[in-house]
This record gives structure tokens, C-alpha cells and sequence, in this order.
């Protein structure tokens, strides 16, 4: 379809004809502007994130678009909270949406479903990258043994305590078991500090499930078998002891609470009414830091308590949409140029993951970065450096299932019953291993 | 002239409805295959420990706020009608509760009833009213009472100016006539003010049952339907069969019980009120 000029129009057009022709404009002008063949127009992606830290997004495609001009990229935000349903509803509805964050945990589900496509086959590089990718990030970006991401930040989610708080009370070490957690928040507690442990709950927050993976894998455990069956109807696995002790912290010792986000655990933690928590390990660097944290530097990374000490390691990532391979090989090699841009190397080095590394304390999966002297500088600021690699060399990602993002929204609440006291951990492990069973039996058969 | 307005009921109202009513017979859900299950959406759901406790807390939040609500407004419309300095200035002023969209209102009290750092116990801390800080939206108990007093700061603006206009339609010479008799300020009340603002109670209590049996955007905002399911009404369980579980099949059915019981819930509210409460019969 050509393009309306005034020429086209003519000096002659009536009221009629300009309404008819503005009109058949219109029509044309998304074609148009979208259309990867035009001279004029450049490829436009749509990007969706959820919103952290959207201004440093923003300059990042800023950058991004410096050196790609060719390319321009619409920038869509959402909060943490309702991202999962806000790409089901863009996705079902066919938003425009080509390149977008994605974790783990829903991967299953949207590449099952055909929105997300594995970038390996369509991009050669990708697979080049497994060698440079941690293990556990890898996996967390694998559906069917094919990688469908490159990473944003990977992270573990770990125990962090105020070793200020512990030395005051007399208490030499932070905790090495489950066991001691209870002991020295009991101790903290006849100190006079009502809760020492404080936890990130809510129903809607996606990441209540991976704490509670990463509090199992401690201990050394799985949530389910790799059939997919559920773990923690054994009452001596390691998910049903850490549920019960969730349960008995609560509602026994007294000694847990719940908030319902990691910022406001972090203002809560600098108000020194507690000692202990489990989150994202880059919220130590918010709580270790100067410029906003009145308690900075009393905040420490400990291994995660249990047998084992591993944790949750997990990958969020830039998924390429089955609505950009829909509009072309433009719009294709347009992605793969934003996904190489902004987790792949860039000139030896990894522009976009090293700035969320130094400027925000997120981690990483891009190996390289582990001895970059500017990641190593900025990490030591808040956490204890080689810990923290001793972490991160015990960390591992979760089994997963399709139905797992949708299992979790019904045990969120059930978990929350149980911190309640209104169901008991026995019946909140029931309770979670039916639904998992029926959605399992849905998509399996 | 008919044909333009039924066409946009048709397609505002009549094609959603029938929508959900079609959705609800259906497994409907990006992840599961597509079929047609019959009643089994509403057994499920109807059946399900979550949509029990849901309709409890419900028809519970229902009780305690419509009551509260009506009682509250009458005070206010009260006080509202009487001849002060700065009446004018409240009348708009109290305005703004409603005017703020309920999200807001959620989350301009969420700050407030923080635990750690929440202003009510900031407050009540430095007063030296508490030693420690009060888990206002973690416990369940002091969770559904500060939905209470979210919904109710929200509804009573509305709530009063309609009384306060029915309060202003009662002819003042009724007043002054009972006052003459010697009627005291209870008995003019009961006399002449309930009978005056009878029909303005029935729409008002009908208004809050149904804003109470859809309250969504507080939940949300405020509590999330937690701590667990403490504060889970209907309407925010079925936004969570549907968005959060993506089952719109057991959405759908969901949003049909509930049409289908504020339906109800109307009907005997309107049976029960005596004949003449909503229009003055004239002989």
C-alpha cells in the first residue's frame, strides 16, 4: 500500500473524500509505521519488564538504541506482583509484545503454551554461551533442553542477619541449622527483641515459593521428584520439616513475622527490631547501604542454614515471543541484537549485567563477571566476597512444571493459613499436594 | 431511536453476561485443553474449602459494615445539617475520601497501618500507648478491621451527602411545630426525621449491601486476601481463580454465584421492606 501524500489527495477533495481518505490513512499508518521495509521507519520492539529500577532500564535502552539506531525500543512496565498474569492477558490478547523479562518459574508454562520461543533456534550464539552461564542459571533459562533466554540478573535467594544485633546479645556466630535459627531468636527474643526473624510473605508475591524452596534446599531437599510428584508428603522430607518449623516459628516460639515486601523488610531490618531474614541476595546491598539504611554495615550474609547450606539459584531472563517471530526476520534479528546487547558480550565484556552488578548489587550468571576487579570492588561494599562465592557455588535451580506458577498462587494462601494457625502445616502439606496432584493430572493426563 | 441504546445494553451488558455464563460451563484456561464440563466449574467451586471461607468472610464484612455504615452516615448527615462555622468546609472536604479511587485509598492506608514503620504505630508508639508495635495487617482478626475502616472511610462521604440531601427535603416547619408541642430532640428524631429520610435509607442500605458484597480494590490494595485468606471475599477469589490461577472457567462460574446472590440478597431486602418506605403511598 502506498503512501497518502498531498499530492494524492489533490486540491479538488471534498468533505467526503477527505474523511474517506483520513480514514483509509489510518488504516494504512500502522502498516506503515511498523513496517520493516521502509526506508524511513525503524524497527520498533516492544519490551515488557517489571518495574525495578525502570530509569536505569530506560537509559540502558538509551544506549542500546545510540548504537543501534536502526532500532527503537517501546519500553512497557508492570509491578512484580502482577506480572505473571499481565503477560498471560498480553499474551492471550496478542498486546504487542517482542522481547520481554521472564523467570524461571513461569518459562514452563509460556513456552508450553507457544508464547516464548527457544532462542536457539534462531540465534547461533546462543548456545555459545552455556560455558559462560553459572549452571544453575542455565537450567532456570532451559525448557526441553532448549535455552530460551539470556540472563537479565541470576541471584540466590539467602539468609542475611545483623551480626550487630547478635554480638550485642552475646551470640558468637550467626546460625548454622534451622535449629540454631530457633535458638538464638529466642535468645534475641528474651533480649527484647519481639520477632527476630522476619519473613517475606504475602499471597500475591511471586516469590514466596522460591524462599520456601531455598529454605528446603538448606536442608538438602527438593519440593518435587523428577517425575514431578510432590516431596513433601513425606513428613520427614526436608519441605515438610522447614513448613513445620515456618508454622511452630510463628505460632509456637513467636518469633517470625511476616511483611509483605522486600523494601519493606529492609526498612524493617533498619529499625533494628530484627535480626533475621531470607530474600533476593541483592537486598543485602540495599540494607548494607549508606546513602539509605540508617543500620549500613551491621547486615551480613550467612550460609543458609541446614545440613547441606545450599540455596535457591535462579535465572531472570529476556525471552524473544512468539509475536516477534510472527512479524518477520527483521524483527527477529532486531531481538537478537537487544538480547545479545543487554545480557550477551558486548566487545569482551557485559556492558548492561556488569552496571545492575555494580550500580544495584544484582547478581549475575556471566562467569566472567565473578573476577571482573569493578563487580569484586563494588560487592565488597555490602557483602563478604568470598562467602558470598561459597554461596553461589552451592546454589541450585528448582525442578519445574508447567502448572507450578498457577499451583503457587493456591499454595501462597494455604502457607499463609497455616502462619495463621487457622489450618495446621499437615494440612497446609495435604492441602498443597492435592492441588498439585489435580493440575498435574490436567496437563499430563 | 430504541435501536442504537439497546444494541450498546446488548453489547455493555447482555454479551458479557453470556459470555460468563458460556465460560462457566467451560474448562477455559491458557494451559488446558479447551472443553465443555457442564455444571462441574460450579460444583468445584461451590464445594471448595477457599469459596466457603471466601463467602463467610463475605457475608461476615457484609454484616458488620452495612450496619456501621448506614448508622455512621445518619450521624454525619446529622451533624452535616446542623449551622456551624466551617460546615461548608467540611461538606467538600469530606468529599474526598470518596473521590479517591479505592487503590489509592488501599495503599494511603497500607503506609498507615505498616507494622514496623506504619504511621498508626509510629503514633501510637511515640504516645506511649504501646511497647510494641502492632501487626495491624498480618493478624488475621486486625486485618479484616482494617478493611472495615478502609471500606467504611471510603463509603461514609457518599453515604452521608445522600442523607444530608433527604435530611434537607424535611420541611423545617415540621420541626418547629413539633418543637412547639414540646417534643424533645429524640422524639423529633424518631418522628420526623426517620420517617422523612425512610426512602434515602432503604437506596443507601441497598447501596452499601451491594458495595460490600463487591468490595475488590481494598483487598487488593490494602491486604491482598491475607495474612492467608483472612480477608478473601468472593470478588477477590474470583479474580484470583481467574488472573492468578488463569481458571476463567471456575471465574466465570464464580462471578455468576455472586450476580446470583446480590440478586438475592437485593430481592429479600426489598421484600422485607415495609410497603411505602420508598414512595410515600398519597391517597
Amino acid at each position: 500500500m502506498g503512501v497518502l501524500t498531498s499530492k494524492h489527495l489533490g486540491h479538488r477533495l471534498n468533505r467526503r473524500g477527505f474523511v474517506g481518505a483520513a480514514a483509509g490513512a489510518a488504516v494504512a499508518a500502522p502498516a506503515f509505521l511498523r513496517s520493516p521495509q521502509s526506508a524511513l521507519a525503524a524497527t520498533q520492539l516492544d519490551f515488557t519488564v517489571w518495574n525495578y529500577a525502570v530509569d536505569i532500564v530506560q537509559d540502558n535502552i538509551n544506549r542500546f538504541q545510540e548504537i543501534n539506531p536502526e532500532i527503537t525500543v517501546q519500553l512497557s512496565d508492570f509491578g512484580w506482583p502482577i506480572f505473571h498474569e499481565t503477560m498471560v492477558n498480553r499474551f492471550i490478547s496478542k498486546t504487542p509484545t517482542d522481547v520481554s523479562y521472564n523467570g524461571g518459574n513461569w518459562l514452563n508454562e509460556f513456552a508450553a503454551a507457544g508464547w516464548v520461543v527457544p532462542l536457539d533456534e534462531y540465534f547461533d550464539w546462543a548456545n555459545t554461551y552455556q560455558d559462560k552461564v553459572l549452571p544453575f542459571a542455565w537450567q532456570d533459562m532451559t525448557f526441553n533442553d532448549n535455552v530460551y533466554g539470556l540472563p537479565y540478573y541470576a541471584d540466590t535467594i539467602t539468609f542475611m542477619y545483623n551480626a550487630q544485633a547478635l554480638e550485642d546479645a552475646g551470640i558468637s556466630a550467626p546460625p548454622q541449622t534451622w535449629e540454631e535459627v530457633t535458638e538464638q531468636s529466642l535468645q534475641l527474643k528474651e533480649g527484647g527483641m519481639e520477632h527476630p526473624f522476619v519473613y517475606e510473605f504475602t499471597n500475591t508475591l511471586p516469590n514466596v515459593s522460591e524462599a520456601f524452596a531455598s529454605m528446603v534446599f538448606g536442608r538438602g531437599g527438593e519440593l518435587i521428584d523428577e517425575e514431578r510428584n510432590p516431596l513433601w508428603t513425606d513428613p520427614e522430607s526436608p519441605a515438610a520439616q522447614q513448613l513445620h518449623w515456618l508454622v511452630e516459628a510463628k505460632n509456637e516460639h513467636d518469633i517470625l513475622t511476616v511483611m509483605d515486601h522486600e523494601t519493606t523488610i529492609t526498612k524493617a531490618m533498619n529499625t533494628g527490631q530484627h535480626a533475621f531474614t531470607v530474600m533476593f541476595n541483592y537486598n543485602l546491598a540495599a540494607l548494607n547501604n549508606a546513602a539509605t539504611s540508617p543500620l549500613a554495615g551491621q547486615f551480613a550474609l550467612a550460609l543458609m542454614p541446614g545440613e547441606t547450606h545450599e540455596c535457591y539459584g535462579f535465572a531472570k531472563f529476556y525471552n524473544m515471543t512468539q509475536m516477534a517471530v510472527d512479524r518477520g526476520p527483521e524483527v527477529i534479528d532486531a531481538v537478537g541484537n537487544f538480547i545479545q546487547y543487554f545480557a550477551g558480550e558486548v566487545d569482551g565484556s557485559y556492558p548492561v549485567a556488569k552496571r545492575w552488578a555494580v550500580e544495584q548489587g544484582l547478581g549475575f550468571a556471566q562467569i566472567p563477571l565473578l573476577d571482573d576487579p569493578d563487580v569484586i570492588e563494588a560487592y565488597s561494599a555490602w557483602v563478604d566476597v568470598p562467602l558470598w562465592r561459597e554461596q553461589l557455588e552451592l546454589a541450585r535451580a528448582r525442578r519445574q512444571a508447567i502448572w507450578y506458577g498457577i499451583w503457587s498462587e493456591s499454595f501462597h494462601p494455604l502457607l499463609g493459613q497455616a502462619l495463621n494457625g487457622e489450618i495446621t502445616a499437615d494440612e497446609c502439606l495435604q492441602q498443597a499436594a492435592d492441588t498439585w496432584n489435580e493440575l498435574k493430572a490436567s496437563v499430563e493426563g | 431511536m430504541a435501536a442504537p441504546a439497546l444494541l450498546l445494553v446488548a453489547l455493555f451488558t447482555l454479551y458479557p453476561v453470556g459470555r460468563a455464563l458460556y465460560q462457566s460451563t467451560r474448562i477455559e484456561s491458557p494451559i488446558f485443553p479447551s472443553r465443555f464440563v457442564g455444571l462441574q466449574n460450579y460444583r468445584d467451586v461451590l464445594g471448595g474449602i477457599y469459596f466457603q471461607g471466601a463467602a463467610g468472610t463475605t457475608l461476615w464484612f457484609a454484616a458488620v459494615t452495612v450496619p456501621l455504615l448506614v448508622i455512621l452516615g445518619v450521624l454525619v448527615a446529622l451533624l452535616l445539617n446542623e449551622s456551624f462555622v466551617g460546615n461548608a468546609i467540611l461538606r467538600v472536604g469530606m468529599l474526598l475520601p470518596w473521590a479517591l479511587p479505592a487503590t489509592v485509598a488501599g495503599l494511603v492506608w497500607k503506609w498507615i497501618f505498616l507494622d514496623s514503620w506504619g504511621a498508626l504505630n509510629a503514633g501510637l508508639y511515640t504516645a506511649g500507648l504501646i511497647d510494641n508495635y502492632i501487626a495491624w495487617l498480618t493478624t488475621p482478626d486486625l486485618a479484616r478491621t482494617a478493611v472495615i475502616v478502609v471500606f467504611i472511610w471510603t463509603q461514609l462521604p457518599l453515604t452521608a451527602i445522600f442523607l444530608l440531601a433527604a435530611l434537607q427535603a424535611i420541611p423545617g416547619e415540621l420541626y418547629d411545630a413539633a418543637a412547639v408541642d414540646g417534643a424533645g430532640v429524640f422524639r423529633r428524631f424518631w418522628n420526623i426525621t426517620l420517617p422523612g429520610i425512610r426512602p434515602m435509607l432503604v437506596i443507601v442500605t441497598l447501596y452499601a449491601v451491594l458495595m460490600a458484597f463487591t468490595n475488590f480494590d481494598i483487598v487488593y490494595s490494602l491486604t491482598q486476601g491475607g495474612p492467608g485468606t483472612a480477608t478473601t471475599m468472593l470478588t477477590y477469589f474470583t479474580w484470583v481463580e481467574s488472573f492468578k490461577k488463569l481458571d476463567f472457567g471456575a471465574g466465570s462460574a464464580l462471578a455468576v454465584v455472586i450476580a446470583l446472590a446480590s440478586l438475592a440478597v437485593i430481592l429479600v431486602l426489598v421484600r422485607v421492606i415495609p410497603k411505602g418506605a420508598l414512595v410515600e403511598e398519597r391517597a
